[in-house]
């Protein structure tokens, strides 16, 4: 199966898995502050953050499912263009405190995670060594 | 009439009429269409007077659920309402046909009074049926053809 039929499957899961996880999050917990895409966007950071440098270290994981996990579901899962216009409806709205908090808030969470799935993948492949 | 206005009469049709507005969601369907566009298409084929869809930026139904276009994945189910202005044998008449095709939804009627204008229609015939009594009383003019 070539590389783009991986992706294409990873991405169908990941936007399912956003579509429903973010639209749960959304009437839960949010009002008209987009937290429903903040939780997706750090998540993702997360999960991408482990999920390259855990397959990137261990030979076990071919480029298939490499290509599944990121590309394809991170990829799907996640979403910049989302947060954009989130952002630009907050500041159209004038409500630029709120828009402000959810830039900031969405960079240094994204990042955070970004790190934090690293320094799992970390882990989890000196613990993956030991046995 | 007399007054200020007598020289030039307001030109609008007037009367009593029924104000019905239906609140439905954007994606209730109905036979596979938007069911805003099936009621619009149904009043249509009635010669019904006439009706408009509007679509909200916010709001939430009988299941709290809150849909907003700010928010891309509230977006997808905003609140529509159709206003159509009849009299009341007619709205009363098409009510049993409206409510085979809403599954959830609201409808209110109210009593309107109505001033209605037609680009179309010639001068003469402009203040015929109904006269604007400036004292605001929304009474029938008894020399027209009501």
């Amino acid at each position: 199966m070539p590389l783009y039929v991986w992706v294409a499957l990873g991405s169908a899961a990941g936007g399912l898995a956003r579509f429903l996880l973010g639209t749960l999050i959304q009437q839960k917990l949010g009002s008209t502050f987009p937290l429903g895409t903040l939780a997706i966007n750090v998540t993702g950071s997360l999960a991408l953050g482990f999920l390259l440098r855990y397959t990137l270290g261990t030979a076990a994981v071919g480029p298939e499912i490499r290509a599944l996990l990121t590309s394809g579901f991170c990829g799907g899962y996640t979403t910049f263009s989302t947060f954009s216009y989130e952002t630009a409806a907050l500041i159209e709205d004038g409500d630029y405190h709120r828009a402000a908090w959810y830039l900031a808030l969405s960079v240094a969470f994204s990042l955070a995670g970004a790190f934090l799935g690293i320094a799992l993948a970390r882990e989890a492949l000196a613990l993956r060594r030991r046995f | 009439m007399t007054g200020p206005e007598a020289g030039r009469p307001m030109h609008g049709l007037k009367g009593e009429r029924v104000l019905m507005r239906i609140h439905i969601g954007e994606r209730d369907k109905y036979r596979g269409k938007p069911l805003y566009e099936a009621i619009v298409e149904l009043l249509r084929s009635r010669h019904y007077a006439g009706a408009t869809v509007l679509r909200a930026v916010m709001g939430f139904g009988a299941t709290a659920h809150l849909r907003t276009d700010r928010i891309e994945l509230l977006s997808l189910d905003l609140p529509i309402v159709i206003e159509c202005v009849e009299t009341e044998e007619r709205i009363t008449a098409i009510l049993p046909e409206i409510d085979a095709m809403i599954e959830g939804g609201l409808i209110t009627l109210e009593r309107a009074k109505v001033i209605m204008y037609r680009a179309n229609l010639p001068p003469e015939q402009r203040t015929v049926s109904w006269q604007m009594d400036m004292r605001g009383l929304w009474e029938p003019d008894p020399s027209g053809p009501a």
